[in-house]
């Protein structure tokens, strides 16, 4: 019968040391067939065995009944030469166009120890929030081969989730999500709950200045009523100019010293400078113009706005103040580190300029650290207040999170500082993981 | 480049030849009914 493996069957060499021969193996009725060929083992680099072939035998033992963890024990004890008998798949596809090397930043933790769909786990890596990932294989569209940054000396790439499942994955999460909530909520008065997504964190207060007046991001509040899904965002590497120095912007909830950082680093003002704002109020005899403020007239200023000349602005007694874009590009273009105190939200209008800036979050430490910290320092404080900074700091890094390069906890002023200052001085030493279309228009 | 995430403990890579059926047994609802939405693909080991 055509169905018959005997009628053509392949017998192939391959060398195999302790290691797996880096090919994975399934189920489908009684036969054993080869699922996925992994880049880096001695299956890939034989070009003998492909996805499809049917293992008949191997070294006179017979394959076709064993189920797959069987199969994995018999060729766990093996090494040396093996003697494989295929029945090789009937149609074999054009072999689909190398792809490149992707460079992914991941923006979701991943354990494969926990996921039941992984097609096989012992090759799923782990990974965290902002790990580097090089993908080497995309040709399943559900499961891409990868290493991650830092472990490239491994042999064999393991499986993570590719790009479309994940979304599909948390898209699915979100939707059952909506529908317990809506299935679990008494209904009131007839009404058809039809809730697609899980109730919206409350959202954090409205963002003011270190002066105390509301800040406006130029680039909308609509950006974030969407939930959003993060996979996955593809990075390349920058490598430091010097005629390019990065903007330093420093995120973080309200009194946990990131003024006081920021005023540290200006000290050396050699090094360091602030942008300078705009203001639509008046200049004072004592102001210099492009020194103290850049004032313009309030029509002016509000046709800035409106043209996204802003990464953000507020208004206080009357008057409009804000950061221009090009009053940052102006300290870039001096040759210095522009250093920058922002609303998260003020973050997109930012990274999509070319001033490529990196992100610090100062956050918090724990309540019982914090409550030492303000008694160490003799700050009144109430508790409150504590909890309050501690809830906002959780809430910047849940919405915010991704957009973050460093994170840095600041207990001890002086050694956020120090590790603030290394961090500065090794982007001028040490290429970095940006966003890979920053580099695509340069 | 992003030392302080990096210097979140890296985890090892999930240990190999842990094969752990339970994990397939989660009773959680939602998994139940993604299950149904999205079925698990026939389990694959490394030969």
């Amino acid at each position: 019968s055509p169905d018959d493996p005997s009628e053509h069957i392949k017998i192939i060499k391959i060398e195999k040391t302790n290691e797996p021969l880096g090919a994975t193996v399934r189920n489908e009725g009684e036969a054993v067939i080869i699922g996925r060929i992994v880049r880096g083992g001695a299956a890939e680099k034989s070009g003998l065995l492909h996805e499809g072939d049917e293992l008949l035998e191997v070294n006179g033992v017979a394959m076709r009944g064993k189920s797959v963890h069987e199969v994995c024990q018999v060729l766990g004890a093996l090494s040396g030469t093996l003697c494989v008998v295929l029945a090789p798949r009937r149609a074999v596809p054009a072999a689909p166009p190398p792809h490149r090397v992707l460079h992914v930043r991941a923006h979701f933790d991943y354990d494969p120890e926990d996921d039941v769909y992984i097609p096989c786990r012992e090759l799923g890596i782990s990974f965290q929030k902002g790990d580097v990932l090089h993908v080497i294989s995309r040709e399943d569209p559900n499961w891409w081969q990868a290493f991650r940054e830092g472990e490239e000396d491994q042999t064999l790439a393991g499986l993570i989730p590719s790009q479309a499942f994940q979304h599909q994955r948390e898209s699915m999460k979100l939707t059952l999500a909506g529908e317990v909530a809506a299935r679990d909520k008494p209904r009131k008065g007839g009404t058809l709950l039809c809730a697609k997504k899980p109730p919206r964190k409350k959202k954090g207060k409205k963002a003011t200045s270190e002066a105390g007046y509301p800040l406006y991001s130029t680039s909308g509040a609509d950006e974030y009523e969407q939930e959003e899904i993060l996979t996955y965002e593809e990075v390349a590497l920058y490598y430091p100019r010097a005629s390019h120095k990065r903007p330093i912007v420093l995120i973080g909830p309200p009194n946990i010293g990131r003024h006081e950082l920021r005023q540290r680093l200006m000290e050396d003002s050699s090094r360091f400078a602030a942008a300078v704002p705009h203001t639509s109020r008046p200049r004072k005899d004592h102001e210099v113009p492009g020194q103290d403020y850049h004032f313009i007239s309030r029509t002016q200023f509000e046709a800035d706005i409106l043209n996204r000349k802003f990464v953000e602005h507020g208004e206080y007694e009357k008057a409009y103040y804000g950061t221009s874009l090009e009053a940052i590009r102006e300290v870039v273009n001096s040759g210095k580190i522009c250093v920058l105190n922002l609303h998260p939200q003020s973050l997109k209008i930012l990274r999509n300029s070319d001033l490529k800036p990196y992100t610090v979050f100062v956050a918090p430490p724990s309540l019982e650290k914090l409550r030492q910290k303000k008694i160490r320092n003799g700050e009144a404080f109430k508790e409150e207040e504590l909890k309050e900074i501690i809830a906002t700091a959780r809430d910047m890094e849940l919405r915010w999170g991704h957009l973050f390069d460093m994170i840095i906890i600041n207990n001890d002023t002086q050694r956020a500082y120090q590790q603030l200052l290394n961090e500065i001085n090794s982007l001028e030493r040490e290429p970095q993981w940006v966003p890979a279309h920053w580099l695509k228009h340069t | 480049a992003l030392a302080a995430l990096g210097a979140q403990a890296r985890r090892k890579r999930a240990t190999r030849g842990t094969y752990s059926p339970s994990g397939q047994e989660y009773c959680n609802p939602r998994a139940e009914m993604m299950q149904h939405a999205l079925k698990p693909p026939p389990e694959e080991r490394l030969i």
